[in-house]
């Protein structure tokens, strides 16, 4: 019962991978490609770690595949954030609003962008 | 073949994107197919750890993903800074 269930999981997290890859390649800017790092990160090592508790009840493998996914997630949300805001300092020197930019505003007290 | 080892293989496949970006890209985008490589070595170490029973060396990828992040954002730091 639980090797098809392996296959499907491992199947869906290597399959999402390699389509991630591929879209990394395919498109054409780094704030683009920047983009296919998150599923990797969050769905398919989620996928492997579900899988590991299944195939090895040992709780010790277990906790330490939940641990790296854990540091993936947040290293995902940490260096995609880096590395976007590296990407603006070099193309306008500064991570601030540049003169004469449009920048949208969210107000919740008026339910818009201003 | 064991579902840990077919795994393996097509996460080893998707490195081969992640090189062709960095032979061919410009700076960031060698620095975000490098994050890229980094999780997808993460998942290959702990599927491969397991597909040969070696379930201790699930440790390489733990430690993996905790230097992958540093040097990350070292990288990140440098380029914004210097390069």
């Amino acid at each position: 019962m639980r090797t098809p269930l392996l296959w499907v999981l491992l199947g869906v997290a290597s399959l999402l991978t390699l389509a991630c890859c591929i879209g990394l390649a395919v498109m054409p800017r780094p704030i683009e490609r920047l983009h296919y790092v998150a599923p990797p990160t969050t769905i398919a090592a989620g996928l492997v770690t579900v899988a590991l508790f299944l195939a090895d009840p040992d709780a010790d493998v277990g906790a330490r595949a939940a641990f790296f996914t854990l540091t993936l997630v947040l290293m995902n949300g940490v260096a995609t954030h880096a590395t976007a805001r590296a990407m603006r300092i070099r193309a306008h020197g500064t991570w601030l609003p540049v003169p004469g930019e449009r920048v949208r505003v969210h107000r919740p007290d008026t339910g818009g962008d201003a | 073949m064991s579902p840990w080892m077919a795994a393996s293989a097509v996460l080893a496949l998707s490195l081969l994107p992640c090189a062709l970006v960095v032979f061919r890209g410009g700076a960031f985008d060698r620095l975000v197919a490098l994050e890229m490589s980094s999780v997808v070595l993460t998942l290959l170490l702990a599927t491969l750890a397991e597909g040969m029973g070696r379930g201790p060396f699930i440790d390489l990828a733990v430690a993996l993903s905790v230097l992958a992040l540093g040097g990350a954002l070292v990288f990140v730091r440098t380029m914004e800074r210097w390069l």
